[in-house]
């Protein structure tokens, strides 16, 4: 007996009895297919959604390349500058104190002590 | 972009029309219950929509079988578990003298009653035998039968969807045919 052969036979009187299902189970074939291709066409649009909002900020960057390169490098200049401008005040600063503490009448070593300190404090509050 | 998602939902309605009646065939002859197998059919549908749609389209074909035999399966379960609470309360209910007569296992000779000449007159002769006789093979048998030669389903493939090896598939079948030509003979149709 040629299993495959008989196999194929029968089933292609079972096939015949497809087309007549009756109408009350094709329709609710159908709408089970349908229910169903809604449901993959919500998840493929949410799945679309979510990729297009991670891929914004990247698209953006490729389109404005140069623009974002010149935005950087102003960024590191201004911030250059502002460094620069810091440290060269803070020298000037200093050179001020230095000379103040060199024209004064007083020697340098009279800041450094403590009972000096102490003497002006209190006659200070004598006054 | 969005052509292409209305093709792949287009592709996703012909794959399901193509294959949605054998599908319910196939769930009928398994839970002989006609809004069980419609039932099974949509869930399947379903699953496969929500968790594969976006997958490569001739994996559907294997998919979808495996996501409806397992579908069947959970049915059975519950169908099970249903029984056996069922015959325990009428157990307590009607008393232990009547636990024979709610033998689960005669509701399930009972579709031998389609036997009956009539109905097999006024549904289509030959396919109504043919539908019987694939409803009484065993279920393993069935399943291997209708996977391999009606969803034309290779060895490999088959045993994949039922979870079991290639030789086992290939026992199932050999049976199922050999089964079917008996039952088919004994009615005087489809000779070897």
């Amino acid at each position: 007996m040629n299993e495959d052969a008989y196999a194929r036979k029968v089933l292609t009187a079972l096939d015949d009895s497809l087309a007549d299902l009756r109408p009350d189970v094709l329709r609710r074939l159908r709408n089970a297919r349908e229910q169903a291709c809604e449901l993959a066409s919500q998840h493929a649009s949410e799945s679309r959604f979510r990729g297009m909002h991670s891929a914004t900020l990247v698209d953006w960057i490729r389109q404005h390349r140069v623009g974002v390169i010149g935005i950087l490098l102003a960024t590191l200049v201004v911030l250059g500058g502002v460094m620069w401008q810091s440290s060269g005040n803070n020298e000037e600063d200093m050179a001020d104190i230095d000379a103040g503490l060199l024209t004064g009448d007083l020697p340098v070593n009279a800041y450094l002590d403590n009972h000096l300190s102490k003497w002006a404090d209190s006659s200070d509050s004598a006054n | 972009m969005g052509g292409g998602r209305v093709s792949a939902t287009g592709s996703l309605d012909r794959f399901l029309a193509e294959v949605e009646r054998r599908a319910y065939r196939q769930a009928a002859f398994a839970v002989r219950d006609e809004q069980a197998a419609l039932d099974i059919v949509q869930d399947a549908m379903m699953k496969l929509a929500e968790k594969y749609a976006d997958a490569p389209q001739q994996e559907w074909p294997l998919l979808f079988q495996r996501i409806l035999q397992n579908a069947i399966r959970d049915y059975y379960r519950r169908q099970k578990v249903r029984n056996f609470w069922t015959t325990a309360l009428s157990f307590f209910a009607s008393g232990h003298e009547d636990q024979e007569e709610d033998d689960p296992l005669e509701h399930v000779q009972s579709t031998d009653e389609r036997d009956d000449p009539v109905h097999i007159i006024s549904a289509g002769k030959n396919i109504a035998m043919i539908e019987q006789a694939i409803e009484k093979l065993p279920a393993r048998q069935r399943e291997a039968f209708l996977l391999r030669y009606w969803e034309e389903l290779d060895i490999t493939e088959t045993a994949a969807v039922m979870g079991c090896s290639e030789g086992s598939v290939k026992t199932h079948c050999s049976r199922a045919v050999h089964t079917l030509a008996d039952l088919l003979r004994n009615k005087g149709i489809i000779d070897e």
